[in-house]
């Protein structure tokens, strides 16, 4: 329809075009006298002037119509055009599916609001996904997903056959464009039980499937609802919240100091250098060589001390012990002894210190997925290693690392890159750990779960066998007071790390709750819940016994 | 025959017919487009227009027995009278409509058809249906019920469409009388211009120093200087003074070209009447009324009454002090107002400002609210690039002032770079023409009033365009023809309908030699 509607457009310009050009050169023919100056000059000079001005007019439009490349013209138009947003307002943009692909299971659609009864943009997950999804609005822009898959929603864009022949279908038959749909390798069930299962916490929760890189979960919380961008109180509201910063992506954005999840690092670590001692770690801790003299306690230390009980230490512990009971000491000296440049190769290894690399369809616009660097800075002391070991010092942590961090150690120690799309193929981020030892590894994080004192035993279920750690990460935070004087806030981040099952991992999930208390006690149920819907929904089906 | 010297291929008849078919093209497009967009233009209007049109046959109709002169005028100014058809029927259309909500709710009630047939679907067969859709044959049923849909075939009853044509035909009246008005004012000039007695009333300057100046005091006292010399209607006065100025100036240039090219004038008299007699008319017609536009801050008459008067000292003298001069009291001017900042009013102050530096930083909401006219235009030329949208498929009415002043942005938008290429063509293909009538001019009279009347017209339409691209900056001159602005589409055709009656004195003096 549209092509009709265009080549009849280049039929009228044609006529136009046939006949004037007809006069013309009859014209041409008639003025032909008059063009020697000796003659009639004048008239000739005043033709030529007014070519020359047509031709000046014509050549300045080129500019502004064809070839224009000017920096201020472009934000000029994207912010004040109003063409765009019109498009988007009439172009039926591509559903988002999760990763079944069914209409009862879709992330963004269209539905029929009861006021108006008018079609309008609808996230079915609500606050679950918004993080993820975001929103396009005229007044406050885009974001999210709904941002970085613009072009593919709307349709503009020919990756396969499909696309190939929406876009022509949209360029020259359709008045109204229909845009493509993308299937995103989220779960729709997990991810509605994460949101609800983190309740009113802080902090954020990642699910990876270790084998192929799947996100199966990203949820950040507080959330927002997504159709309160349309609505300008609401919209006041979450703006002005800044306790608790809801338009924050914790998932991708927040950066947490990892606590004792990052010992889990430190073992791949020791274990790839040939480490396991079994040193006996005592009541006063372990004081890191040179001219440091904050000793590393266990954390039992001072919750004896709270207690009015005195810590006579661990005793002797191996690696596998240190891990269940998450000894700062041991990991601490673990870490000194295995030194600064192989932690540093392994953490880089497991994805710190280097932007995510997302497997996604255009690898070079993968920027543009915004989640932060996780950094593990470089030491200049033993005091800073062993302190950065147990995961505090500056070491920080995204909670989609923790998730990748899980993910590697439960698939044998191959990192795979993190990917939205599921249609890509799964692809390799990098080797980290050898086999051996990231069987070593699953098998310690077994232990904190299943074994003896181990700090995550709320995970223990009979549906399926967990494997996890525990991370508590204590901020010390000066608030000041109006009246000058100063108090310090001690609060604990719950962290935890885990995979399931653990003969063959499925799921790896990270979660990350801010303020909440102690890892095993605040974080560990929520990841219990997502086990449990993902044993409903069958994901542990397959698993060998 | 040889006519006219020149050998005209075309027959006037066939190309009237093609504008006209063009024309009625055009607004079918813009039709179909509209229907599918929800703007919805009106098929009576169209009807309308296409009548209208075909007053330019009626008009060829009735000259033709006499006529000796060259038709080729009048189907360059249908061809582009038509597209201004074409781009008015498309813009009035949408004009009035708010034009996101109406889209969106179009689109909202395809989309909810699009979803109850969804919901029938079970959830499995979806994929399939997708698949389904690319096969060539469900592909062509889609667009077939697509098309009986943008045309609203079924609901389209033709008499119920007469009955409604007849029955607005009262609302139309001003429009319609006020076209034919325009148009057979053509065919009355050039009935008058075949008169020797008429052309000589016409060349006797003393009589239009009168009448102009009447015209002139009239008109000042009608309008206020507030409103910038518009009244009724968005009408300027000042439009019918190009008319009489145009044919003082040519009158006066005639009589006293000796006395303009030699040093001492050879008037007899006192020293003042040897000044007075021959420059004092020139003032009061010329001085005066520039000075009542720098007033009236309407720099774009200036412009155009100061480069008419170059071009047709230059003709008349032959000295190209004239051209260069004027140019160069152009740039100086333009120079001095850009140095001095209190000399002008703000509002022509700033549009130099913008004219001379675009993107003046900071950009803050200040400077959009000085820059979002030009810009909108800028919006509507990207928009448009080399091809142009289409018909009815763009986003014109988002330029403030579309209708009249920035009209050509619609149509650079919906036709591209490659259609304000036709058109500028056509403009120039016009301005040609009228300097064929200039040059087969028998005395100096009719030859100046040619120069006057064609190059007042491509000075109109260069001042237009050059202010929506910014080459000149922004004044308030509208496009002759296409432009909907009142007076001035009557005095465009008036201006037609002189240039008409000199080419039938040229035709039929070469005849009768």
């Amino acid at each position: 329809m549209l092509l009709v509607l265009i080549i009849l457009k280049f039929l009228i310009l044609g006529v136009i075009a046939i006949f004037v050009v007809r006069i013309f050169i009859s014209t041409i023919q008639h003025l032909r006298g008059i063009f020697s100056f000796a003659k009639r000059g004048e008239i000739s000079v005043v033709i030529w002037v007014f070519v020359l001005a047509f031709a000046a007019l014509l050549s300045y439009q080129s500019y502004w119509q064809l070839f224009i490349n000017n920096e201020y013209f472009t934000e000029t138009r994207n912010l004040h055009d109003p063409r765009p947003w019109i498009v988007e307002a009439t172009t039926q943009k591509g559903k988002i599916y999760d990763r079944h692909h069914t209409d009862s299971l879709m992330l963004a659609g269209y539905r029929q609001t009861t006021t108006d009864m008018l079609p309008r943009r609808y996230y079915p997950l609500g606050e679950a996904t918004s993080h993820l999804l975001g929103y396009s609005d005229v007044e406050r822009g885009k974001a999210g997903l709904e941002k970085f898959y613009f072009d593919r929603l709307m349709g503009w864009t020919r990756f396969d056959d499909e696309e190939k022949s929406n876009y022509l279908n949209n360029k020259y038959f359709r008045i109204k464009p229909i845009g493509n749909d993308i299937t995103l390798t989220i779960d729709y069930e997990l991810q509605k039980c994460a949101y609800e299962a983190f309740g009113d916490n802080k902090g954020a929760v990642v699910a990876i499937e270790p084998s192929t890189g799947d996100i199966l979960v990203l949820v950040s919380a507080p959330s927002y609802h997504p159709d309160s961008v349309k609505v300008d109180k609401a919209w006041r509201n979450i703006v002005t919240d800044e306790t608790n910063q809801r338009l924050y992506n914790r998932a991708l954005w927040g950066r947490y100091p990892p606590g004792s999840t990052f010992k889990t690092i430190v073992a791949s670590a020791a274990l790839e250098a040939g480490l396991d001692p079994l040193w006996e770690i005592g009541a006063d801790g372990y004081l890191p060589p040179g001219v440091s003299r904050k000793r590393v306690y266990d954390h039992e230390r001072a919750s004896y001390r709270d207690h009015g009980r005195i810590w006579h230490g661990h005793g002797k512990l191996d690696m596998t012990q240190a891990l269940v009971k998450s000894s700062n000491a041991y990991f601490a000296r673990l870490g000194v002894s295995v030194g600064d440049s192989l932690m540093h190769d392994i953490a880089w290894r497991f994805g710190f210190n280097q932007p995510v690399d997302w497997n996604i369809i255009r690898p070079e616009l993968k920027d543009k997925i915004v989640a932060y660097k996780s950094s593990f800075p470089p030491t200049v002391n033993a005091h800073e290693l062993a302190w950065s070991c147990i995961g505090q010092e500056k070491v920080l942590a995204t909670p989609l690392e923790l998730a990748l961090v899980a993910a590697t150690i439960a698939n044998n120690g191959v990192l795979m890159k993190p990917r939205l799309e599921f249609n890509q193929e799964p692809q390799m981020w990098h080797e980290v750990i050898s086999e051996e030892t990231a069987g070593k590894v699953q098998a310690m994080m077994r232990e904190v779960v299943w074994g003896k004192g181990g700090t995550a035993w709320r995970m223990r279920m009979k549906e399926v066998e967990v494997a996890g750690k525990t991370g508590t990460a204590e901020l010390t935070r000066i608030i000041k007071h109006d009246d000058g004087t100063t108090e310090r806030v001690i609060s604990n981040n719950a962290l935890f790390i885990s995979f399931a099952p653990v003969d063959d991992p499925k799921i790896a999930i990270a979660v990350v709750a801010e303020g909440a208390g102690y890892g095993g006690a605040a974080a560990a149920p929520v990841a219990k819940e997502i086990y449990l819907k993902a044993y409903k929904s069958g994901y542990f089906n397959h698993a060998p016994k | 025959m040889h006519l006219n010297k020149s050998n005209i291929k075309i027959n006037p008849l066939f190309g009237i017919i093609a504008t006209i078919m063009v024309t009625i093209l055009g607004m079918l497009l813009v039709y179909i487009a509209g229907n599918a967009r929800g703007f919805n233009p009106s098929f009576v209007v169209l009807m309308r227009n296409a009548l209208m049109m075909c007053a330019f046959l009626l008009v060829y109709f009735i000259l033709k027995p006499n006529y000796k002169g060259d038709f080729a005028i009048l189907v360059v100014v249908a061809f582009i009278t038509g597209l201004g058809f074409v781009v008015q029927y498309r813009i009035s259309a949408a004009i009035n409509v708010n034009f996101q909500e109406t889209l969106i709710n179009q689109y909202s009630a395809a989309a909810i058809k699009k979803m109850q047939a969804d919901s029938l679907n079970a959830a499995g067969a979806h994929v399939d249906s997708l698949k389904a859709n690319l096969s060539q044959t469900t592909r062509y049923n889609t667009i077939k019920s697509e098309a009986k849909e943008f045309l609203k075939l079924d609901s389209f009853r033709f008499n119920q469409v007469i009955g409604e044509f007849f029955r607005s035909v009262p609302g139309w009246s001003r429009v319609i009388v006020s076209f034919l008005i325009a148009l057979f004012s053509i065919v009355y000039i050039v009935k008058k211009c075949a008169r020797d007695e008429f052309m000589d009333s016409l060349s006797k300057p003393f009589f239009w120093v009168a009448l102009t100046i009447m015209l002139l005091v009239l008109f000042v006292v009608l309008s206020e200087v507030k409103t910038r010399g518009r009244f009724v209607y968005q009408m300027t006065p000042w439009e019918a003074f190009k008319i009489t100025i145009i044919i003082f100036l040519a009158g006066f240039f005639a009589q006293y070209k000796d006395d303009l090219l030699r040093k001492r004038p050879k008037i007899k008299g006192k020293r003042i009447q040897r000044l007075l007699i021959p420059w004092g008319p020139f003032i009061a017609i010329w001085m005066i009324p520039q000075f009542l536009f720098v007033l009236l801050k309407d720099f774009g008459q200036v412009i155009i009454y100061g480069g008419l008067v170059v071009v047709m000292i230059f003709v008349v003298t032959r000295r190209y002090i004239y051209l260069f001069g004027g140019l160069g009291v152009t740039i100086i001017s333009t120079k001095l107002i850009m140095l001095s900042e209190s000399f002008l009013p703000p509002h022509v102050m700033q549009r130099f400002k913008i004219w001379s530096d675009l993107w003046a930083l900071p950009h803050n909401s200040a400077w959009w609210d000085n820059v979002y006219q030009i810009m909108n235009s800028f919006f509507a030329l990207k928009a448009g690039g080399l091809t142009g949208t289409g018909l009815g498929l763009g986003y014109p009415t988002n330029v403030p002032l579309v209708v009249s002043d920035f009209v050509y942005a619609a149509i650079a938008e919906e036709l591209g770079f490659i259609g304000a290429f036709v058109l500028l063509f056509c403009y120039l293909v016009l301005f040609l023409l009228g300097m064929c009538v200039v040059i087969d001019a028998k005395n100096d009279f009719e030859k100046l009033l040619a120069v006057g009347f064609s190059s007042m017209l491509a000075i109109q339409v260069f001042v237009n365009i050059g202010g929506v691209i910014k080459l000149i900056p922004l004044t308030g001159i509208t496009l002759p023809f296409i432009s909907r602005g009142g007076f001035s589409f009557l005095i465009s055709f008036i201006i037609i309908g002189f240039l008409m009656g000199l080419s039938h004195r040229n035709g039929r003096k070469t005849l009768e030699a």
